[in-house]
């Protein structure tokens, strides 16, 4: 019979701490640091180095007010931000993650003033357009100079147009001004006009929030120049952002001598920096953290409607969705007010269509869907459906709270027996999906302030039939209300389709989002308040902030 | 008695001490000492909590409006959405459990004939090429090499046939492929001693086929040294598993992993929410300090006892 042997455990072993277990009855391998041993002494360890560290904080305890009062003195606002670009041109992306560092350095043709209208910044006026409306001619202002001295003209448009509608630069402005765009010419040093293959309203819009850029600098990835009160010194990719004042801008003197841009990606801790006065200003205040803060004398949260969206598109041209009754069944069954009770802490508005209350064409009677799930008109819906499929993939992103929202709403839709498989996917990826029509229902958060003001012309393109971004949905009285949305310059007509869109689109269950969250920042008590209806529109505007103390 | 059944008495005498000897069968006298009863006692309150705690409640319905402190009706709390925290935690620790057990047991089925077929062909081209092989996945570290991997496959579900292959399978895997390395290393060297025992040269002299004796007599004494390191390894798949799930590259919300608990609860610790952290990471906690500490009485105790035999 054979002998069973085992070969010597030091050999053997996978992490090498069972030598000392080999031999024995080997004084010298039970005297060695065995594996339980060290977890005994790492244990200890900790221990001690959490009451060290106690004592530390205790010993060090230093009043917040007094370290406000000395970083202040250095005349540099801090702000933390919960994530920064990787590419930092302004022109190509209108999210808020690159926009907020870009805002006090660049600037646009108009801007948003306290009544969030539309007035001249580096124009010189109105636009004059023709009479057919096919072409806008402006002009930009004098004696305005680039941070690097150079000064502004028309050419510097004309570069920064040419940029953003260059399918090979990548920028998300080409969405606004593709098929409505023709050309644009530089007509002298400061003339320029825009011609457009059919009229187009919105462009006032579009050029109220699209920054320019010096022409030298357009298609740079790594540095920012503009016209703005702040320059960009130096960065850090995914960690700070320097800018120190420019000496000679054009307008008003901002009051700090610089801005720090700190990304600080968790939430909790942005909050423990402002609590501790290390910053001054914490924007994507979590929503959780709210209460907290609000008890805090040291700091102001400032919470207000903006155009922050739930994206939330389902694909109309494909089965479950494409059945009426299996659409509305999901919509009647979603649990608005768990959404906004779990994920906002009661900061949001249960949902109805795509336009939410900070947005020009919100309708407040819209009451489409109640805030409390009907399970029952959700059964007796499914009973009607053609479709036997009872399972769908909800796409989403990356981010905190949109996985939150996704989990609440998939307990609700368990509950008429419909499973949902939660699919999440970064920006990129994500973004691949809605252009190849690859999903069942799609879900993230987005903020528009920064492309479209205090509205959100992106949110309805999947509602138009003919955009590459259709999820399949066919109403030509739909089409024509975008149409009206896209070409009028009348603001009322546009609010009027709007509203009208709204209605059809939460009726028919194309575009449904659970609940519009409001905005909330947080600063501390010794900086000036954030203009509210600014940040209506998604603006922060530090360069018109000041300390108080 | 020989002498070195002695040696083994006497370390077993003095390991257990009287009251642990005179109580517990010689069976189970593998677990002598402090740290591999405690060790007994994580791993068996770390399997209750995988096996049966999932019968109590359900992880995903939202209970409560909001997040609250343990109770008797929720014993450890719920969570900022509502759900009972327990009822996550026991799944957690179930798939877990689940991801690193079949790892492990992929690894070792794939790791095993590789590492013994090596050590039968020792120095020879088919050891080179396995051993280079291997060291080039073990050149990066393995929570790395799992990354790249699970990169590499995504994270759509494959149909195969009738089954669908989900995130919780394509962990497993790469974990595997990650564990495969160690395990054969373990193989090759347990194998070439083999090798070299008298019974092998014996059975060769009355002309017993090199595989049969491989497969059925080397085999037997492999799998010990093996096993034993399973348990081992088990603990690392739980701890890499959680990390993977942190890293929010484990299985899709809202299937509950110990990982992921852990990192959604995230800083909610800093707003009071002390439980939300503490016990899934407690659980997690019993689960790879139970497997350590009884995969070690295990390595003492049968490679230990080996080792004093073959002295």
């Amino acid at each position: 019979m054979t002998k069973r042997h085992a070969p010597p455990a030091s050999e053997l072993s996978l992490t090498g701490a069972s030598e000392a277990l080999a031999g024995a009855g080997d004084d010298e391998a039970i005297n060695r640091l065995s594996r339980r041993r060290f977890l005994g002494l790492s244990g200890l360890s900790v221990l001690g180095a959490a009451a060290g560290s106690s004592l530390l904080t205790a010993c060090s305890s230093q009043s917040v007010g007094s370290r406000i009062a000395a970083r202040q003195k250095d005349g540099i606002l801090q702000i933390a931000v919960a994530a920064a670009p990787s590419n930092i041109n302004p022109l190509d992306s209108g999210s808020e993650v690159t926009r907020w560092i870009s805002e006090p350095v660049v600037e646009t043709l108009y801007m948003y003033d306290e009544s969030l209208q539309s007035v001249p910044l580096l124009a010189a006026g109105e636009p004059v357009i023709s009479a057919d409306k096919l072409t806008w001619t402006m002009k930009v202002r004098t004696g305005i100079t680039w941070q690097n001295g150079d000064p502004l003209t028309a050419d510097d448009v004309i570069a920064t147009l040419a940029h953003v509608t260059d399918l090979s630069a990548g920028s998300e402005w080409i969405t606004y001004f593709i098929g409505y765009v023709q050309s644009f010419e530089a007509l002298d040093r400061q003339t320029f006009a825009i011609h457009l293959s059919k009229p187009y309203g919105l462009l006032r819009s579009h050029l109220t929030n699209l920054p320019i850029v010096h022409k030298d600098y357009v298609a740079s990835k790594n540095t920012m120049m503009g016209t703005g009160p702040y320059k960009l010194d130096s960065f850090t990719p995914g960690q700070s952002f320097t800018m120190t004042r420019y000496a000679g801008y054009h307008g008003d003197k901002p009051a700090f001598n610089g801005i720090t841009y700190t990304v600080l990606q968790d939430g909790a801790t942005r909050e423990v920096s402002l609590k501790q006065g290390k910053v001054d200003l914490i924007t994507s205040v979590p929503f959780g953290d709210l209460d907290a803060l609000k008890g805090s004398d040291d700091v102001v949260v400032q919470i207000t409607e903006a155009p922050l969206d739930i994206l939330t598109y389902v694909l109309i041209e494909k089965e479950p969705f494409s059945d009426d009754n299996f659409r509305k069944a999901v919509a009647v069954s979603m649990d608005r007010a768990g959404v906004v009770q779990k994920v906002f802490s009661g900061q949001a508005t249960s949902g109805q269509g795509p336009i939410g209350p900070a947005e020009l064409g919100y309708d407040a009677t819209l009451q489409t869907y109640a805030a409390t799930p009907n399970y029952e008109l959700a059964r007796s819906l499914l009973a009607k459906a053609t479709t036997t499929q009872r399972s769908f993939t909800l796409t989403i992103g990356t981010e905190g709270t949109i996985k939150n929202v996704a989990q609440v709403l998939a307990a609700g839709w368990a509950q008429v027996g419909i499973q949902v498989r939660i699919e999440q996917l970064t920006g990129g990826p994500w973004s691949n999906k809605w252009l190849s029509r690859g999903y069942d229902m799609l879900m993230n958060t987005f903020q528009s302030g920064f492309t479209s003001g205090p509205a959100n012309y992106l949110t309805l393109a999947p509602a138009d039939s003919t955009n590459v971004l259709s999820c399949g949905y066919h109403n030509p009285v739909a089409d024509a209300l975008l149409a009206v949305v896209w070409q009028t310059t009348d603001d009322k007509a546009r609010a009027a389709a709007l509203a009208k869109l709204d209605r059809i689109l939460a009726e028919d269950a194309v575009i449904f989002p659970p609940a519009y969250p409001r905005l909330a920042v947080a600063r501390l008590a010794s900086l000036s308040p954030v203009d509210e209806n600014l940040l209506r529109a998604s603006r922060i505007s530090p360069q018109k902030l000041h300390f108080t103390g | 008695m020989s002498a070195a059944t002695e040696t083994v008495s006497e370390v077993y005498r003095d390991r257990t001490g009287g009251f642990i000897g005179r109580i517990v069968p010689t069976r189970l006298r593998i677990f002598h000492g402090f740290a591999s009863w405690l060790g007994l006692i994580c791993l068996g309150l770390f399997l209750l909590i995988a096996t049966v705690g999932r019968l109590f409640g359900n992880p995903d319905l939202l209970v409560t409006a909001g997040a609250e402190p343990p109770s008797t009706s929720h014993w450890f709390g719920t969570d900022t959405l509502g759900r009972d925290l327990f009822a996550r935690t026991a799944t957690g620790a179930w798939t877990s459990l689940l991801i690193s057990v079949s790892c492990i047991v992929v690894a070792v089925l794939i790791a095993v004939p590789l590492g013994m077929w090596a050590g039968s062909k020792h120095n020879k081209r088919a050891d080179d090429f396995i051993m280079r092989g291997l060291e080039t996945v073990q050149a990066l570290p393995m929570l790395i090499f799992v990354l790249f991997v699970l990169m590499l496959v995504g994270s759509d579900p494959v149909q195969l046939g009738p089954f669908t292959i989900g995130m919780e399978a394509r962990i497993s895997v790469c974990l595997a492929l990650g564990f495969v390395p160690f395990f054969a290393r373990i193989a090759r060297a347990a194998t070439l001693v083999e090798m070299q025992e008298d019974y092998v040269a014996a059975l060769r002299v009355i002309g017993v086929k090199p595989r049969y004796i491989l497969l059925r007599e080397v085999h037997v004494n492999v799998m010990p040294a093996v096993g034993v390191q399973c348990f081992l390894a088990i603990a690392i798949a739980i701890f890499a598993e959680g990390g993977l799930s942190f890293l929010g590259l484990g299985v899709a919300p809202p299937q509950a992993t110990l990982g992921n608990l852990i990192a959604d609860a995230g800083s909610q610790i800093l707003n009071g929410l002390w439980w939300y952290a503490l016990l899934p990471g407690a659980v997690m906690v019993l689960g790879i300090l139970g497997f350590n500490l009884v995969g070690d009485a295990f390595n003492d105790s049968l490679l230990g006892s080996r080792s004093a035999e073959r002295a």
